[in-house]
């Protein structure tokens, strides 16, 4: 797993709980690679898996819930240091879909042999989108916090709903439809 | 130790944390442009790749041509060594056999003709190789000058003749419109592959004709002698080989007909060196025609002449050679005296001795002032049946003396001598008052027909 989602998640650990929690999540876990993250290397996503867990049991939050607001914290991080992927996209429907045609052929130039996420996406008729996640790692959880922290950034109110795919390769469905207007 | 990063101020690790972030950007920019290089390295890649492809092949295309070409060569080698060496061992075996002695008369005189024979074929051969390096290494050059072009073919016709009569080959020429009386070319080329392209029409017909078809294209100045035959003919495949190198139809044509497979390559750039071309219809079982064009060079205001005027003057040139041969040449001009006004010495002597031969008296003045004194006030009028003028004279001119002689009243026959043959200077003569015109070089049996035809009216007007 690349080392952005590490430093990231270290970041917002410190963030939100302060530098001593970071290293108690540390000292407490042993990661192989020592800890030390550095944006651009790559780690073990059992090191993130073992952290994140050892944070829910320290602050009692769900760790799915913590998985998913790191993701809403990662793509603010993505914004802030990798600007020109919001350049071509004004919108949130044309990034999401950019994600695999786009953004990980660019990063593929950097990191050649990242093991990257797939988004298959289709338009839903009538609006909305269904992006089909395909990933070794499931973290679901965490895709589902980009995809929100991405709609929100463009100002979208959406539904998310996070679909499970039966049998085999697995995987997940996320069908994203505009939300209902609740106001008048 | 252990405990140091406590004791960090958070100034410190926010500076080394600006550095990690700075250190990690730098790193993927460097990444951005090495990926951007190694696509440009690949890309020059493929283009190198193609073009490695390309020359690949171009070598591989050089390398078959080059191991074609040495492979026409070897066999070529080969052809002709066995070329040289047939006619060399009939010459070697046949001097042993003369050596030995004890033969006939008869017998060994056919011996020596078969020896002859053959070394002239041996000759002809060593020519067509000597021509052939020439042209391979840009050396053959060829002249321009004036020459006829209907004698030149007449004398090939005459050549060849005799040879297309031994396979019972009907051997003819056709001249269809107004052909130049001269042009100006290399009268050895043209005859050399004119014989090669008669010489190739009998050997490839066993029975029937062979023609010699000229006419003059005006519009591109190119005289055309097309050599059609009623022989075996040729299938297209032939076509495209008969004017390569050290080619023949196949090898068989070798064994069967014999020569060099280079004459028709020759040929063709011969007539390529002439301003012109060689080009061939062919038709298996109808025959060949091969059609030489050659460059006229420049033949404005050069007299024209039509099937008619040929035929005539060829004819009369048989007719005098014909007294020639049966030793009657003597008697044609018997009883004529010429005077003759003429400059030049070798003329002079050249003249005389062409007349006197065919029984003309001659007397010789040097110019034209001197013939009209002689005729007018010497009275020396009465004397001859002819005056040959030439044109050309200090003093006074062949022009103004024929117009002297036709004002002061003197009807005598008067033909113009010329190194011109233009027909401006044909007009220009007859306007003088001349009766006929001949061109230098001197044509002995022109002029012998010329001062027999004049010489006899020249004699009635006398009487």
């Amino acid at each position: 797993m690349k080392g952005v989602v590490f430093t990231g998640f270290v970041d917002m650990v410190e963030e939100g709980f302060g530098i001593e929690m970071v290293d108690y999540l540390i000292d407490e876990t042993k990661p192989p690679s020592g800890g030390a993250y550095t944006a651009t290397g790559t780690y073990s996503h059992h090191e993130l898996v073992a952290m994140v867990i050892k944070l829910g049991e320290k602050t009692g939050t769900p760790v799915s819930e913590l998985i998913r607001s790191f993701g809403n914290h990662l793509f603010g991080l993505f914004k802030a240091n990798y600007p020109a992927f919001f350049l071509e996209n004004t919108d949130g429907w044309s990034f999401l879909k950019s994600v695999d045609s786009y953004i990980h052929v660019e990063v593929r130039k950097l990191y050649p042999d990242a093991e990257l996420p797939r988004f298959e996406c289709r338009d839903l008729e009538g609006g909305g989108l269904e992006m089909v996640y395909n990933s070794a790692r499931c973290f679901e959880e965490l895709a589902l916090g980009m995809i929100e922290g991405c709609m929100e950034h463009f100002g979208h109110a959406v539904d998310i709903k996070m679909i499970p795919i039966e049998g085999e390769g697995g995987g997940t469905v996320f069908r994203i439809l505009p939300a209902v207007c609740k106001e008048g | 130790m252990m405990d140091q990063p406590e004791h960090v101020s958070r100034r410190a690790f926010d500076r080394e944390r600006r550095a990690r972030h700075d250190a990690e950007d730098m790193l993927e920019n460097k990444a951005l442009e090495l990926w951007e290089t190694n696509q440009q390295l690949a890309a020059m890649n493929e283009v190198l790749e193609v073009r490695v492809a390309e020359r690949t092949a171009e070598f591989e295309k050089a390398t078959k041509d080059a191991m074609e070409a040495s492979r026409a060569k070897s066999r070529f080698l080969a052809n002709m060594s066995h070329e040289l060496r047939t006619p060399l061992t009939a010459i070697l075996g046949y001097t042993d056999v003369l050596l030995c002695g004890g033969g006939d008369a008869e017998a060994e005189r056919s011996q020596l003709e078969t020896i002859h024979r053959n070394g002239e074929h041996l000759l002809g051969l060593i020519n067509d190789i000597l021509d052939m390096a020439k042209i391979e290494v840009g050396k053959m050059s060829v002249e321009h000058v004036k020459m006829d072009p209907v004698a030149l073919i007449e004398s090939v016709r005459e050549m060849m003749e005799h040879y297309a009569g031994e396979s019972g080959i009907d051997l003819g020429v056709e001249y269809s419109g107004e052909i130049p009386r001269v042009i100006f070319s290399d009268p050895m080329r043209v005859r050399q592959v004119l014989i090669n392209l008669v010489g190739n029409a009998v050997k490839f017909t066993e029975r029937g004709w062979v023609r010699i078809r000229v006419s003059f294209d005006a519009d591109d100045g190119r005289l055309c002698i097309a050599v059609a035959d009623s022989g075996i003919g040729m299938d297209g495949e032939q076509v495209e080989k008969v004017f390569g190198s050290f080619t023949q139809a196949d090898a068989s044509t070798v064994r069967r007909f014999g020569g060099t497979g280079l004459g028709l390559h020759i040929a063709k750039r011969l007539a390529g060196l002439l301003d012109g071309d060689l080009e061939v219809e062919s038709e298996v079982g109808k025959g060949s025609v091969f059609t030489l064009r050659v460059g006229a060079g420049d033949v404005w205001g050069v007299v024209m002449q039509g099937p008619e005027v040929i035929e005539a003057r060829i004819a009369a040139e048989k007719e005098a050679e014909l007294l020639d041969e049966s030793g009657e040449e003597a008697a044609v001009l018997d009883g004529v005296s010429v005077l003759l006004v003429e400059d030049g010495l070798d003329n002079q002597r050249l003249i005389r001795h062409m007349l006197s031969k065919a029984g003309a008296g001659v007397e010789i003045l040097e110019n034209g002032r001197l013939a009209v004194d002689h005729l007018i006030d010497e009275g020396g009028a009465g004397k001859y049946q002819l005056v040959l003028m030439d044109m050309q004279m200090p003093v006074l001119d062949g022009y103004e003396a024929t117009r002297e002689l036709r004002e002061r009243g003197v009807r005598i026959p008067v033909v113009a001598l010329t190194a011109n043959a233009m027909s401006h200077d044909r007009e220009l003569c007859l306007e003088a008052g001349c009766d006929d015109y001949a061109t230098k070089p001197i044509d002995r049996a022109q002029l012998i027909s010329m001062c027999s035809r004049w010489g006899k009216r020249g004699e009635s007007m006398a009487a």
